[in-house]
């Protein structure tokens, strides 16, 4: 008799834990199923102001444009046109760090793949603009575009954190630009051929010169400072 | 990586959130388990059984406590064992209480279970239970009332285990300690529950004399015997039990140094036990008071628990040569920036969510468990001293639960080279 009460009171405790165990599962599964539906919604309400941030950079970088085609090579402009690429850069950067934390979900919103191809373009027009102000402004600004690939490269965005800081610390005379590889977009192809990009990070300098591998910011500040040595950076 | 650093912050909070939710629900059952219903009409002898070393003065206190228990007079005798190395003033305090009907038992011995085995072995009289009191500690007036309750209540239980808390904390470091008393209440309640007790600590416990005869006294070379203790008599297939509402108050280490040592003491002591009893603990027999799929479970996370600290380092070494390597190259750029508060609400995903739903559970666990146990919350100074408890007494207790692993297996060669 002893035996079978006792039996009973340890088949009360597995039955009484395993039931325990069920609803703490189930819940858990209702919490984690509640929060893909809640990370989905947030992912779907962040594209809005990504896209709304590169329409406004588009229309910018599109009125300099005009006023670079306008009045280019002028004193007037030249300063003028510096300044707005200046700020582009700065809020191309913006718009980096906001996508990177956007896309850090799961599952992404179809809209994502999209963005990130018009950010691409955004960054290529960025750079022909720049080149294009390069060459008529008598060389007083210099660009660089830096390329990584769309898997886990560390030293790439340890390398574009220092592109960020050495542009502001020349005052936005130099003008990084990054553009993202394998987003099925023929320009940036032709860029890799043409550059012959194979490894990564690669920069080139004012569209001509190659640096293949990272660089540290002392070595971007003395690559910079070859071809354009009165940038304030250059001093010490 | 990416994929292999997604899933595993998945699983892991995941596993985490588990926890959190499994021991809420247990909580909740827990606090509500007690019953005072039975009234006992006879209550049964019990023997106070209190060795010393060096508690001095402090002993008048634990016999006072004692002594003014509400348990029916003649009804419990206390036994003073001395050890070999009781210093004069523990002695003199000890003498000092002849005259009350105290039996004072210089044993000769030395080692706290060997005084313990000569006192219950040769001076007790008819006493049916045994409440171990160490003599830096001191019980609650109700305390034998209740801890002998469960004897009522349910067949084959071999020991009770109190609630044990700090007595009258001051100081920083008696104040963390406190937390931890009270989260440990909860625990050792939640694991009663489970049936998966595997210590009564010492200063308070009730045991079944025949049990304890029965299983083999404490074991005299083992030290932390209470531990010891309690798994044999698992293992023999007696219950224990956990009484929230029966307190003893012990009084913590005052340094650092000595928090470690004891530490270091109870935990080599655990991983010794653990390791030495692993098989009886889970190789499943039939009609046992143990919950063996708990047990398991403990065992495997104790043993993972050690990879706690390691992994912390590589962390600490991860960031530390990121951080070394940034200011190395960009510098020092402290930018707390519009633009930062607005990354920080684009990178808010679903992990975010599950990450925020677990704190929220977790402290509201957290003060489920001091309302039930201290009957009353401050929100600002339970919060304070709970997260100083959880954020950095933790790393602390690590360090001495890593070196007692070491230790563990040390004892366990010299435990092998003894017997052979």
């Amino acid at each position: 008799m002893e035996r079978r009460a006792k039996r009973k009171a340890v088949n009360h405790v597995l039955v009484s834990r395993k039931t325990k165990l069920l609803v703490s599962i189930l819940i858990v599964a209702i919490i984690i199923g509640l929060s893909f539906i809640f990370g989905y919604i947030a992912a779907e309400l962040k594209v809005s102001p990504i896209v709304n941030s590169i329409n406004q950079d588009q229309a910018n970088l599109e009125s300099l444009i005009l006023t670079a085609s306008i009045s280019s090579n002028s004193s007037f402009s030249c300063p003028l046109i510096q300044a707005g690429l200046g700020t582009v850069s700065q809020e191309l950067s913006n718009i980096y760090s906001e996508l990177s934390g956007a896309k850090s979900g799961y599952p992404l919103p179809p809209q994502y793949a999209s963005i990130g191809i018009q950010l691409a373009y955004l960054r290529l027009n960025y750079w022909i603009l720049s080149n294009k102000i390069y060459a008529d402004c008598g060389h007083s600004i210099e660009t660089a575009l830096m390329f990584y690939p769309n898997s886990v490269c560390i030293t790439c965005g340890e390398e574009g954190q220092e592109l960020a800081v050495v542009s502001q610390e020349s005052n936005y005379t130099f003008l990084p630009t990054v553009i993202e590889t394998g987003l099925n977009i023929n320009e940036v192809y032709a860029l890799q051929k043409v550059y012959n990009i194979t490894t990564y990070p690669t920069l080139v300098i004012d569209g001509k010169y190659v640096i293949k591998g990272y660089l540290t910011t002392s070595q971007i500040i003395n690559d910079a400072c070859k071809y354009l040595d009165n940038m304030s950076i250059c001093n010490s | 990586m990416d994929v292999f650093d997604s899933v595993l912050s998945y699983v892991l909070m995941s596993m985490l959130l588990l926890t959190v939710i499994f021991w809420l629900i247990v909580y909740f059952e827990t606090f509500d388990s007690e019953s005072n219903k039975i009234k006992i009409k006879n209550y049964p002898k019990v023997a106070v059984v209190i060795p010393t070393l060096f508690e001095g003065k402090f002993l008048r206190n634990s016999v006072d406590s004692v002594l003014n228990s509400n348990y029916p007079k003649g009804k419990y005798n206390i036994y003073i064992g001395l050890n070999e190395r009781t210093d004069k003033l523990t002695r003199k305090t000890a003498y000092s209480f002849k005259n009350r009907n105290i039996t004072v038992v210089d044993t000769h011995l030395n080692g706290k279970s060997r005084v313990m085995n000569y006192v219950i072995k040769n001076k007790l009289k008819d006493e049916k239970f045994i409440l171990s009191l160490d003599a830096d500690s001191v019980i609650d007036k109700n305390l034998i009332n209740k801890l002998v309750i469960p004897f009522f209540e349910k067949k084959s239980v071999g020991i009770v285990a109190p609630s044990m808390l700090i007595y009258k904390p001051k100081k920083p470091l008696e104040m963390i300690q406190k937390y931890e008393y009270l989260f440990n209440i909860a625990l050792r309640k939640g694991l009663s529950m489970l049936s998966t007790l595997l210590v009564a600590p010492g200063p308070g416990s009730l045991i079944n004399r025949k049990a304890l005869e029965k299983a083999g006294y404490y074991d005299e070379n083992n030290i932390t015997e209470d531990m010891e203790l309690t798994m044999r008599m698992l293992i023999h297939g007696y219950r224990i039990e956990n009484r929230l509402d029966a307190i003893s108050y012990t009084l913590p280490p005052k340094t650092i140094p000595a928090l470690m040592k004891q530490r270091f003491r109870w935990y080599s002591g655990s991983f010794f036990n653990m390791i030495k009893y692993r098989k009886q603990l889970v190789v499943k027999r039939e009609d046992e008071n143990i919950d063996r799929g708990t047990i398991s479970l403990i065992l495997i996370s104790s043993g993972l628990s050690l990879l706690a600290l390691p992994l912390l380092g590589y962390y600490i070494y991860l960031y530390l040569s990121k951080l070394i390597f940034q200011l190395s190259q960009v510098g020092l750029k402290f930018t707390l920036s519009y633009q930062s508060f607005v990354n920080f609400l684009f990178s808010f995903n679903e992990l975010s969510f599950i990450g925020i739903i677990t704190v929220i559970i977790a402290i509201y666990s957290m003060f489920y468990i001091l309302k039930n146990i201290n009957k009353k919350v401050s929100i600002v100074k339970d919060g304070f001293w709970s997260m100083i408890f959880i954020l950095i007494y933790g790393y602390l207790l690590a360090i001495a639960w890593t070196a007692g692993f070491l230790n563990s297996l040390r004892l366990i060669n010299k435990s092998n080279g003894t017997k052979s």
